[in-house]
């Protein structure tokens, strides 16, 4: 699990994509990504969303977000990403897929 | 366009994206856009801002201009970003998502370099 808090974009998401690669690197290969107290994400933030996912696939691993409402899941659906990610609105559903 | 204006300059860095966010949300929201429109607005900006920073030095400034009309709202967004190159790993491109969100949005360059994201709505619409 990791929680994430804030706002992510272009100076935040690198942050995120370091912490996401330390994950992968260190074994993680099912993630959930809490994204409830997010208050904001631009396109650099959906980038390591898509980078997280697309480097656990090549581990055979598998993401998941928790993203309940918000302006977060609109940048979500806006750009088609909600069709991409699994998308869970609470945390026990995201833990127990 | 005639109306209020408003400005803000900043130093073309990330770290003053969340300023320019709040200027921006502070400015529709005296405009009475509903909430909706005030996420899409912060959006749009960040997403323009970003495009016309320096990720690593503060060599430039950003203006963003702001007209409130008595029907439209408008927003101009001026730097030297290389929104066909500028885009994080794996992201989408910024100005894509900003035509998502405003169909009218626009980018100009100019020769020298300077690069212009502008895009408006109605009030109450």
């Amino acid at each position: 699990m990791l929680d994430i808090v804030g706002e992510v974009d272009l100076y935040t998401a690198p942050a995120l994509r370091d912490r996401v690669a330390s994950l992968v690197d260190g074994g993680v290969r099912k993630l959930v990504i809490n994204l409830q107290q997010v208050g904001f994400m631009d396109s650099s933030g959906l980038g390591v969303l898509i980078g997280a996912l697309r480097r656990l696939k090549e581990h055979d691993g598998d993401l998941a977000l928790v993203c309940p409402e918000g302006s977060t899941l609109k940048v979500l659906t806006v750009t088609g990403l909600d069709k991409v990610f699994r998308i869970h609105t609470d945390l026990a559903s995201a833990t127990a897929s | 366009m005639t109306g209020d204006v408003f400005v803000l300059e900043i130093p073309a860095v990330p770290v003053h994206l969340g300023t320019a966010r709040t200027f921006s949300s502070q400015v529709a929201r005296h405009a009475g856009v509903d909430d909706g429109v005030l996420e899409d607005v912060k959006l749009a900006v960040s997403e323009a801002c970003a495009g016309s920073v320096d990720p690593v030095a503060a060599v430039d400034r950003v203006v963003i201009r702001s007209t409130l009309g008595p029907e439209v709202v408008a927003f101009e967004i001026e730097g030297s970003g290389d929104f066909a190159t500028d885009r994080s790993q794996d992201a989408p491109a910024r100005l894509d998502l900003i035509r998502t969100l405003f169909p009218d949005a626009s980018l100009d360059r100019r020769d020298d370099g300077r690069t212009t994201v502008r895009f408006s709505f109605p009030l109450g619409g």
